[in-house]
């Protein structure tokens, strides 16, 4: 199974379809990794391993305080839903990065084919 | 007829200022983008920078002191989804209010919904929003407002020094476009007279390109323009995702 991290579908312009088609866009955290058009498949990778490591550390400082509040407005709910939370949080982190990373290669990847028609 | 509409009231209120000048209303439109292709998700409720797009305009506007009245225009199909982002990323009072086809027809329901208000005085100024125009700053919602109040109406927009005109057969003409600047928003007006010129509008069947357009058609109140932002692009491409996250993550995450 391929890394997926979060996934959204929203209509977008497309530059090679010239039109707003449908795309995919996959994100870890607050960082938006890879867009994809599904009419075309043209696909945006980015390398954010460094970005996404000082995004992870700002999130889980600020976690405390997201919980906090999120407990003091729905404590019913939130203390419901926070076994079933926790459990998958590992899961989800797990996902995210493999996401990043291989994103992560795509771009390098990308970025030397590109290099080498250049050349 | 506003088909349905929903208030929230959160955690902080208007009530207890005291005003020399009637509240302004800010009015961000969430409603028109998908529904004109027809798409599953409204663009303006992509996450972006760990929120979600439209509660960063939101955000601005609740930023601005003389916005009394924030109104947020939507699909009824996105309900689940609004009623999401105000519960976890929107601090302020937000009204909500189920738009039309066009972007026009959902300024008109924003509109009546306020009509009371604009009746009474107690709305004297409304400024309209694009929500995919996330990273507006509250600086030029006040800049766009102050201007409004004084004159009428004003529009942010930015000189577009990047134009050349053609003749008909395409070819350049070598003249320079006088005066050409690119329209942002938020678009503000003097409440009474946008009210009147938007049920004008409705009963000619006039559709204008944006809000602007409408009151050129139909009223002689003076509209000024004040100089955009930059950073107050609109998102279409999925780059510009990527420009306006690396933007917010330069600022710390502030418009």
């Amino acid at each position: 199974m391929g890394a997926k991290g979060t996934i959204e579908h929203a209509t977008l312009a497309c530059h090679r379809c010239g039109r707003e088609t449908r795309h995919e866009l996959a994100y870890a955290g607050r960082l938006l990794v890879v867009t994809t058009c599904l009419t075309c498949g043209t696909s945006i990778e980015r390398d954010v391993r460094r970005r996404y490591l000082q995004d992870l550390r700002q999130r889980m400082l600020s976690k405390p305080g997201r919980m906090a509040r999120r407990l003091r407005r729905h404590p019913v709910g939130f203390t419901g839903s926070l076994p079933r939370t926790a459990a998958r949080k590992p899961w989800r982190l797990l996902d995210e990065v493999r996401l990043v990373w291989s994103a992560a290669a795509d771009a390098r990847r990308r970025h030397s084919d590109d290099g080498g028609r250049d050349r | 007829m506003i088909s349905a509409v929903a208030e929230r009231r959160t955690r902080r209120g208007s009530a207890g200022r005291s005003r020399r000048v009637p509240p302004a209303a800010g009015v961000v439109l969430a409603s028109g983008a998908g529904t004109r292709v027809g798409a599953e998700m409204n663009k303006v409720y992509l996450p972006l920078a760990g929120r979600r797009l439209v509660s960063w305009s939101l955000d601005a506007f609740a930023r601005v002191p003389d916005i009394g009245v924030l109104l947020l225009v939507t699909r009824p199909q996105d309900k689940d989804l609004v009623d999401w982002v105000l519960d976890r990323e929107v601090d302020a009072p937000v009204e909500v209010v189920y738009g039309g086809e066009t972007r026009q027809e959902s300024e008109l329901r924003a509109l009546r919904w306020l009509s009371s208000r604009i009746d009474e005085g107690s709305v004297d100024t409304v400024l309209i929003h694009d929500a995919a125009r996330p990273l507006v700053s509250p600086a030029l919602i006040a800049g766009v407002l102050h201007e409004a109040r004084e004159h009428g109406g004003a529009i942010p927009a930015l000189p577009a020094g990047d134009l050349v005109a053609v003749d008909e057969a395409g070819a350049l003409t070598g003249a320079e476009p006088a005066s050409i600047v690119r329209a942002q928003t938020p678009q503000g007006f003097r409440a009474g007279p946008l009210l009147e010129v938007y049920e004008r509008a409705a009963r000619d069947d006039f559709v204008g390109t944006d809000t602007a357009s409408v009151m050129e058609r139909f009223s002689e109140l003076p509209v000024r323009w004040v100089r955009g932002e930059q950073q107050n692009f609109k998102i279409t491409y999925p780059h510009d995702l990527v420009v306006a996250e690396q933007v917010l993550a330069a600022a710390d995450y502030r418009t």
